[in-house]
């Protein structure tokens, strides 16, 4: 039965994650196998002996994988913290089955090892079978983006509109806008949590820009959510924008009409920054949301159209 | 992608002039043991109790014997991890494992079939909105089917046989004979034969059974007797002696009375597997509990409320102002329109973002439900509190990401609406530093925003004025914050009604429920999915499917391993030498808990 705990334990989300742990199970299999069978030779059925040994050993453990730094507080090391668990997890077993008279001292420590490196050598066979689960993928982040320009050109398409009849549709743009990102960035932050642990192994590095990209696109994605509630503040008073009646904001539409294909727009005439209605600094800033998109997709590499497929709801 | 990327738009530069960002809050109580220091005490402690419990011996009236070494065990898995919904997923594995050995006992294919369907099922919390708190369920259900159910899979298998050596069968029989005799004494004894004499009849069919079955066993080497009494009263066994040493062989065959007798056998039974594993899993739990009640208590509800969220505030104050004052100074013009960072703004930068991934959804304000406060009502009614932080918690998320959006969509004409935010969100940041207190608020000392905290008519803010609505905003996290304070400390319970206590009361104990909720409706759902699919009402990505797949196919791989493959099975239980228990040897398969054999022993004599 211990081949199948060790592969359930090693498998993780993501390929890189499955990965990593199977190298921190193996290291923490072999140093829990080791004490528990220096402790087995050691003092054998004492009871106080092997509370103490187990104890003492734990202790370190812990004290090894935990960060040194307030994130202490909230357990284990989500980096490096699965290689103490399985060191006080595996000396656990072996001692504990020893005491109940399950097995032999050696026998238990060579049986407990074999299993478990059975059960990781499967996980991590498995876990490089394509198609794979990458956390360090720029996938999910695109994903991100691609409902990014969605949103933001599918509110400058509404806000063409006559604003009575976008209100209802600006509203609810907003909320399955921002219900749909904050999942997709949910979705995207556990499994790069996941696979970016044990960042010092050499394989399956992941880009640390990586994570730097999805906070900034939670940024943007924040300011397009901002943008949109404005656009519905001023649906609801009725101001249209672009006013057709006023010659001054004739510039506006076609940044509108841009920004709804998903271009980018030269800066209108004024730079926001001077003044102008609010309908002007609202297009203003879906300007400067749109440019920042395109620096999202540079970044990312976009170089085509994703299909979206959102998040799991 | 490349880290340069991200500095084309980010000029980094020194600004002497710019005030200081926020000093990083200190927690007033951790003083002087070091935080991981303090975690490794506490999470030993834990340990160290369950270990204590593995190893007492004086227990036994609570503590079932033969899974007592179990406690250790789970409390050294646990200690270090997590496992919220404990309950819920122990009785879930219990009635999986119930129902798959039900199933083994048709045919080992369709034992096979039903485990493989079953781990696929389990995989799916992997993923999924509820994937990051269920993951570790999914890996803990996966393993309690490893340990237990294929554990009894051979039980329910092979059976249970037990071979008694002709010495320790002698040893047992005049030990058993001479104490009995000797613990009776002379007045007992001849009650016991008086009684026996009166209930002659009763046993008179047993004797004949007994004589019967021994004359058969003497004659033809093996004899089938009906246990009479004990835990197996009633079952078949078949009793040989050994040709070869004399050995005495007793055989139960498996089946499905025994998955019954695993549930109805009696708790601390050690055929009652299931029932003995809720017991010591609850000694578990206790254990694992221990590490965070050790005083002095850490909670969530502290950390948060006087912590991160008013080191958010600052810092968000910070960045807005440094945002204002930079759109005062011609920096913006020098820059040529580019979003300039010093060191101190990236840094801060930084920790905004840090605080907008951990107070995301308000989840770690809803922990502070978990953690009730016993003593801090002051004779007053209790009070939710975890409602209203989670709300202060979603505030200041939304605040920071304005905040850093500021400089992303740099709106025009804000200065106004910047200040006025600013200057909220300081003085929130400085009540919740301070916490607030009855006495605090009456003395006036409070720190706290004013109800009034709008600006005057007059002063409103037109919204050409506040584009990204930071009037609202602020003020949003100035009522969450007062919701908060009021909650933790009421002014004045005279108004509340019976029915707000009693909506205070679900709202504290309903939280408790919510996880394993929320657990038994993801399962539910997961075999739901492709017809949510086929509706549109979900959307599930492909490769994460197949990770699901991989997982069961190299699960069911090692189960079939060890279902089929005899010689395998016999190796998980180490050399054969080692089958003893004080000379009873198990012969095939194995026990349920490892006495199991002693109490075959004990119900067949």
């Amino acid at each position: 039965m211990f081949f199948q705990i060790a592969y359930v334990f090693a498998t993780m989300p993501t390929t890189e994650g499955t990965i990593k742990k199977c190298v921190l199970r193996l290291l923490g299999t072999c140093v829990g196998g080791f004490s528990a069978w220096a402790l087995i030779r050691t003092t054998g059925d004492n009871a106080i002996g092997s509370v103490a040994w187990l104890t003492v050993t734990t202790a370190i453990s812990i004290y090894l994988a935990v960060e040194k730094d307030t994130s202490a507080r909230f357990g284990s090391s989500t980096d490096f913290g699965y290689g103490g668990f399985y060191v006080v997890l595996t000396q656990s077993v072996i001692v504990l089955e020893y005491s109940a008279g399950i097995g032999d001292g050696d026998e238990l420590v060579a049986n407990r090892i074999i299993a478990n490196i059975v059960g990781i050598l499967m996980a991590a066979f498995m876990s490089l079978i394509p198609p794979r689960v990458m956390g360090s993928s720029p996938k999910y982040a695109k994903l991100i983006l691609t409902e990014a320009t969605r949103g933001l050109s599918e509110a400058a398409r509404l806000m063409l509109i006559d604003a009575v009849n976008s209100l209802d549709a600006l509203q609810h743009l907003q909320e399955s806008f921002v219900k749909e990102t904050s999942a997709l960035r949910s979705d995207a932050r556990y499994l790069l949590e996941d696979a970016k642990r044990l960042s010092s192994f050499p394989f399956f590095k992941v880009d640390p820009s990586l994570e730097e990209e999805l906070d900034t696109l939670a940024i943007t994605c924040a300011g397009i959510a901002a943008t949109m509630g404005q656009a519905v503040e001023l649906s609801a008073k009725s101001q249209q924008f672009p006013n057709a009646n006023d010659a001054t904001e004739s510039d506006m539409r076609p940044a509108l009409e841009a920004i709804s294909r998903g271009e980018n727009v030269a800066n209108l005439d004024n730079d926001p920054r001077l003044g102008g209605s609010a309908a002007r600094n609202l297009v203003a800033a879906c300007q400067l949301l749109q440019a920042r998109i395109s620096d999202h997709r540079a970044a990312l590499g976009y170089d085509g159209n994703v299909v979206l497929t959102g998040s799991e709801d | 992608m490349s880290e340069a990327d991200d500095d084309d738009t980010i000029v980094v530069k020194k600004d002497a002039t710019a005030p200081p960002p926020p000093a990083l809050l200190s927690d007033p109580l951790q003083q002087p043991v070091p935080i991981h220091i303090e975690t490794v005490l506490r999470m030993t402690a834990g340990a160290f109790v369950g270990y204590c419990l593995s190893y007492s011996e004086n227990t036994s009236s609570v503590i079932p014997d033969s899974l007592r070494w179990l406690i250790g065990l789970l409390v050294s898995a646990t200690v270090l991890g997590t496992l919220s919904v404990f309950y819920t997923a122990l009785m879930f594995g219990l009635m999986s494992v119930t129902i798959l050995l039900y199933a083994s006992t048709v045919s080992d294919a369709l034992f096979v079939g039903l485990v493989a369907i079953w781990i696929f099922w389990v995989s799916g919390l992997r993923y999924g909105p509820t994937g990051k708190p269920f993951n570790v369920v999914g890996s803990a259900l996966c393993v309690f089917f490893g340990m237990v159910g294929l554990g009894l899979h051979a039980v329910i298998q092979d059976g249970i046989t037990v071979t008694i050596s002709q010495d320790l069968l002698q040893r047992l029989l005049q030990s058993e004979a001479g104490e009995g005799l000797e613990s009776l004494g002379d007045g007992a004894l001849s009650e016991l034969v008086d009684g026996a004499l009166d209930r002659f009849q009763e046993y008179l069919p047993l004797i004949r059974e007994g004589i019967k079955a021994l004359t058969e066993l003497l004659l033809q080497g093996c004899a089938q007797i009906t246990v009479p009494v004990g835990t197996f009263a009633g079952q078949n066994a078949t009793v040989c002696l050994s040709e070869q040493d004399g050995d005495l062989i007793l055989q139960l065959s498996g089946g499905t009375w025994l998955i019954d007798k695993f549930w109805t056998a009696g708790v601390m039974s050690p055929i009652a597997v299931f029932p003995n594993i809720i017991v010591v899993c609850s000694w578990a739990f206790l254990c694992i509990y221990l590490s965070p009640l050790l005083p002095p208590l850490r909670t969530v509800r502290f950390g948060l409320s006087r912590l991160t969220l008013p080191q958010a505030l600052s810092d968000a104050a910070w960045y807005m102002r440094r945002h204002a004052d930079r759109c005062k100074s011609d920096e913006m013009d020098k820059a040529e329109g580019k979003d300039v960072l010093t060191q101190e703004e990236k840094l801060v930068r930084s920790r905004l973002i840090a605080a907008i991934n951990a107070l995301h959804g308000g989840t770690l304000g809803i922990a502070a439900a978990f953690e009730p406060r016993f003593f801090d009502y002051r004779c007053g009614i209790p009070r939710c509190t975890w409602m209203p932080l989670k709300d202060l918690t979603v505030a200041v998320e939304i605040m920071v990401l304005k905040a850093l959006s500021i400089r992303e969509i740099n709106p025009a004409r804000s200065e106004r609406a910047l200040e006025h935010a600013i200057r909220v969100i300081e003085k929130n940041a400085t009540a919740l530093t301070n916490g607030t207190s009855r006495s605090s608020q009456e003395s006036g000392t409070s720190s706290m925003p004013k109800a009034d905290t709008q600006l005057p008519e007059d002063e409103l803010m037109v919204k050409d004025e506040d584009p990204l609505n930071l009037e609202q905003t602020s003020q949003a996290v100035t009522d969450a914050a007062r919701v908060w304070f009021e909650s933790m400390d009421p002014t004045d319970d005279s108004h509340l009604t019976w029915k707000d206590v009693l909506n205070n009361f679900l709202k504290n104990v309903g939280l408790w429920l919510l996880p394993g909720l929320a657990l038994v409706a993801r399962l539910v759902q997961i075999p739901l999915l492709p017809l949510l699919m086929i509706k549109g009402a979900y959307r599930l990505h492909g490769e994460k499917v197949f990770q699901c797949i991989k997982f069961t196919a190299g699960y069911t791989a090692l189960v079939c391993m060890t279902v089929y493959w005899k010689r395998l099975r016999e190796l998980d239980v180490t050399d054969q030498s080692l089958k003893v228990n004080d000379g009873f040897e198990l012969v095939e398969g194995s026990p349920p808990a490892s006495f199991a054999g002693w109490e075959l022993v004990r119900a067949s004599l």
